[in-house]
């Protein structure tokens, strides 16, 4: 591969992980998302109508090579004023993983990433940024204005996304920590979303916050991401458990995923009164207990042992309802 | 039944032929003249699929032939092969060839049985070529067959069609698995003899990771599967719910119409089956490419593996065969217990067609009748079971051509008892290289004891002494 094409696709690479960043930063009032947009690299609209604008500026060797930053920053400050002509813009953000990006001998760098407002900035690389906005003409506001650094550097997978990594792990810890693959996975999904989403022609074609979320909700309610939760709430034996969910894996997820059966076990679970006083946190728990046999017709599997069946309808009433608990947790998270 | 006439015509010439309800003798002073070819021009005219002969092609002729039985007269036309247009008391009707040829056949011989119907040119046709040397199994001309068991069961109308069809199938399987199984042994040899190198690929890490690749993609395009016939479920679920226009009473008095926005959870699941949809579509994608990578490599692999160890398409194909996971010892118990189940078959088909059958012991009666009649010592303690023999080599030359008579007339006069028909006899060249001219008058003086009222035609360089003979004399050719 030519260093022109290495350097485009790595140019590219970084606005897809940046992207995802600015993405977590602002998923509560986050309506949408589109790479290289009419206005910007990347561009976030908000609930409130505002967007956040990011000019993505990468560098093979970000952490010592500082070569062109001062080329980059005159550019950035050019087309981010440009953007935000076109809409009301909330912030407006160079994002770069370039350990230096001003080149100011004078502030810190950004080691190990970091992000300064206008004002935040030594009065040095304020000085610097006010002279490129003065030959630009209706130059944007530096009042909104962020130097955003991400370290993304190397070949190395672990080390090259470690802070993408790390900022999914801290979105999703309240959600849902206890899964160790869910940041990789959902990090692979939306790296391609994005991607995907970059690479479409029409820019109106954008990632609303759904697009984004959902993914997160099929991961942690996959059946096989449920195991060991499920089988200490089920109180099962380790083979039984196993047994039942690998050998009819489609047929638990086809009753999950058909509203004629979830919408009957929900509604049940609604109305379900214990036969005595238990804690919130132990209901799901009595239902399954208390009322399995009622869905001995609408959960039967003909082939199934009958001992095993009880199991088996447990394990499907208990998905049922871990994912609507699932998913309003997540809604609520995110603000869905 | 008997043949009125036949109409034949070829580019610009035709000629009409009359036969008589009695002896017919197409003759000719010499062979290769047209004998042969205007009999099978007669079968050709009932709609059956007929060979062409050296010198004439059936599509390329009109044919017109007149036949009747006790309903009246039927006009065939044939111009092509793949139909027929009959004429019979005022209707045409076409024919196409050979679906419907039952349906005509069945009103020329009153009877709808499918087996019957598919043995009777076999009973009263015999041919210069196979005819004499076809006992009971075999070819009658072109794709007609003959088969004994098929008569008799037809005619006792007994039903074997579900035990045929597993003896088909069994005998296909079979088959298949011996070939497997040579196969089997061949890669078993090729191990051998060419030892690690193959053995060594057989089981290689590229073969191993596609497979599983493959797995996994089976897998995926499942759940996929599945998902997308939730959705489809779901969606029919809120396309009932918007046509039903249900409405339910909120609180203080306002009206709620029940749509997908307001039952819980609904949305939410479809929102949910989308993005799973999309997730699992990405990786099939993804998986499609890594399992074309992977045979990319396989392929390379054996070309270069060919290109370094091999000098040969031969050897190319011993390492293909020695990659094939097949065991020759499963095989060759899969083969014994296939064999074993197709006996079972056959001796279940047996009992049904043969047990207290009378037809076999009248047919049986009348072979031995005629065969002592026509000479034949070795039916001195002719056995029923006889009849089914498979076992022709024993029989040569005069005494073959004489049995075969005495089965074919058995035949006949058992299909017209129970039919209560009469079918016309087609000889053609009767008189066989050894058979010389006492034994073929002994023949012809049973025909004309208890087959005067049938229509009979042979086809003849000879004479015969019949009272009274239609002769139809061949110059030069048939259509002159």
């Amino acid at each position: 591969m030519s260093r022109r094409a290495d350097a485009v696709s790595f140019g590219l690479d970084f606005q897809v992980n940046a992207a995802i960043i600015l993405m977590i930063e602002n998923m509560k009032e986050m309506e949408y998302i589109r790479l290289e947009s009419d206005e910007e690299d990347i561009s976030i609209k908000l609930n409130s109508g505002k967007y956040i604008l990011a000019q993505a500026k990468s560098h093979i060797h970000g952490s010592y090579d500082f070569q062109n930053v001062r080329k980059d920053l005159k550019k950035s400050l050019t087309t981010l004023s440009e953007g935000a002509k076109k809409v009301v813009p909330e912030k407006l953000i160079l994002v770069t993983n370039s350990a230096n990006p001003l080149k100011d001998d004078s502030q810190p760098a950004f080691i190990g990433g970091g992000k300064r407002d206008f004002f935040d900035l030594p009065p040095s690389s304020q000085e610097l940024i006010t002279n490129y906005l003065s030959e630009v003409s209706n130059p944007l506001d530096p009042s909104l204005l962020r130097v955003q650094v991400i370290p993304f550097e190397t070949d190395e997978y672990d080390e090259r996304y470690k802070m993408i990594l790390n900022a999914i792990k801290d979105f999703i810890g309240p959600i849902r920590s206890s899964n160790y693959e869910l940041p990789v996975k959902l990090m692979d999904i939306w790296r391609r979303d994005l991607f995907v989403n970059g690479s479409k022609h029409d820019s109106k074609l954008v990632l609303s916050k759904k697009d984004v979320v959902w993914p997160i909700l099929v991961i942690i309610s996959d059946i096989s991401n449920m195991d060991d939760d499920l089988q200490d709430k089920l109180d099962m034996d380790e083979g039984e458990y196993e047994e039942i969910v690998h050998r009819y894996r489609d047929f638990i997820n086809s009753k999950c995923e058909k509203y004629s059966s979830f919408t009957k076990v929900l509604y049940d679970f609604n109305n379900f009164t214990p036969d005595k006083a238990i804690p919130r946190s132990k209901r799901i728990h009595a239902f399954l207990e208390e009322c399995w046999g009622n869905y001995k017709d609408d959960f039967r599997l003909p082939s199934l042992e009958p001992e095993l069946q009880e199991s088996l309808i447990k394990i499907i009433l208990y998905s049922i309802l871990r994912r609507r608990v699932e998913l309003d947790r997540v809604k609520r998270a995110v603000n869905l | 039944m008997i043949f009125k006439s036949i109409f034949l015509k070829e580019g610009m010439s035709a000629r009409t032929i009359n036969f008589t309800d009695g002896v017919n003798l197409i003759h000719s002073q010499s062979n290769s003249r047209g004998k042969t070819t205007l009999l099978r021009f007669m079968l050709y005219g009932l709609g059956y699929n007929i060979p062409d002969t050296k010198n004439i092609k059936f599509d390329r002729c009109e044919v017109k032939c007149t036949v009747e039985n006790e309903q009246g007269e039927f006009v065939v036309s044939r111009w092509d092969t793949d139909f027929m247009t009959v004429r019979f008391k005022d209707k045409e009707i076409t024919y196409m060839l050979p679906e419907e040829l039952h349906k005509f056949h069945s009103i020329l011989f009153g009877t709808e049985n499918a087996d019957t119907l598919n043995n009777l040119l076999g009973a009263f046709y015999l041919d210069q070529e196979k005819g004499w040397t076809l006992l009971n199994r075999g070819k009658v001309i072109g794709s007609n067959s003959f088969n004994i068991e098929e008569l008799i069961r037809g005619l006792s109308e007994r039903n074997c069609d579900e035990l045929i069809a597993q003896k088909k199938q069994q005998e296909k399987e079979l088959s298949r698995y011996k070939q497997l199984f040579n196969i089997a042994e061949y890669r078993n040899k090729v191990i051998a003899e060419k030892g690690s190198l193959v053995s060594e690929k057989a089981e290689s890490k590229a073969d191993i990771e596609l497979e599983m690749l493959m797995m996994d993609r089976e897998d995926l395009e499942k759940e996929l599967h599945r998902i997308e016939s939730a959705i489809k479920d779901n969606e029919s679920i809120a396309k009932f719910l918007s046509e039903m226009k249900i409405m339910v009473s909120g609180p203080n008095d306002t009206v709620i119409p029940v749509t997908v926005d307001n039952i819980i959870g609904f949305s939410d699941n479809m929102d949910y089956l989308q993005a799973r949809k999309k997730i699992l579509r990405s990786q099939l994608v993804k998986l499609t490419r890594k399992i074309e990578h992977a045979h990319k490599e396989i392929v390379t692999s054996d070309e270069q593996l060919s290109f370094y160890k091999s000098e040969s398409a031969l050897d190319v194909f011993d390492l293909k065969v020695a990659k094939l996971p097949i065991d020759s010892v499963a095989l060759k118990k899969q083969i014994s217990r296939l064999e074993s189940s197709l006996r079972e078959t056959n001796r279940a088909l047996e009992v049904a067609t043969k047990y207290n059958n009378p037809i076999i012991t009248e047919l049986h009666k009348n072979i031995t009748r005629y065969a002592n009649e026509l000479g034949l010592d070795e039916f001195n303690e002719f056995k029923a079971t006889y009849l089914f023999t498979s076992n022709l080599k024993e029989l040569s030359g005069a005494v073959l051509h004489k049995t075969v008579f005495a089965f074919r007339l058995a035949y006949i006069l058992e299909i017209q008892k129970i039919l209560k028909i009469k079918l016309p006899i087609m000889l053609d060249s009767p008189s066989g290289k050894e058979v010389d001219h006492e034994n073929v008058q002994l023949m012809m003086n049973i025909l004309q004891r208890d087959f005067s009222e049938n229509q009979i035609i042979i086809a003849s360089i000879f004479e015969y002494d019949f009272p009274e003979v239609n002769v139809i004399e061949i110059k030069k050719c048939l259509i002159e």
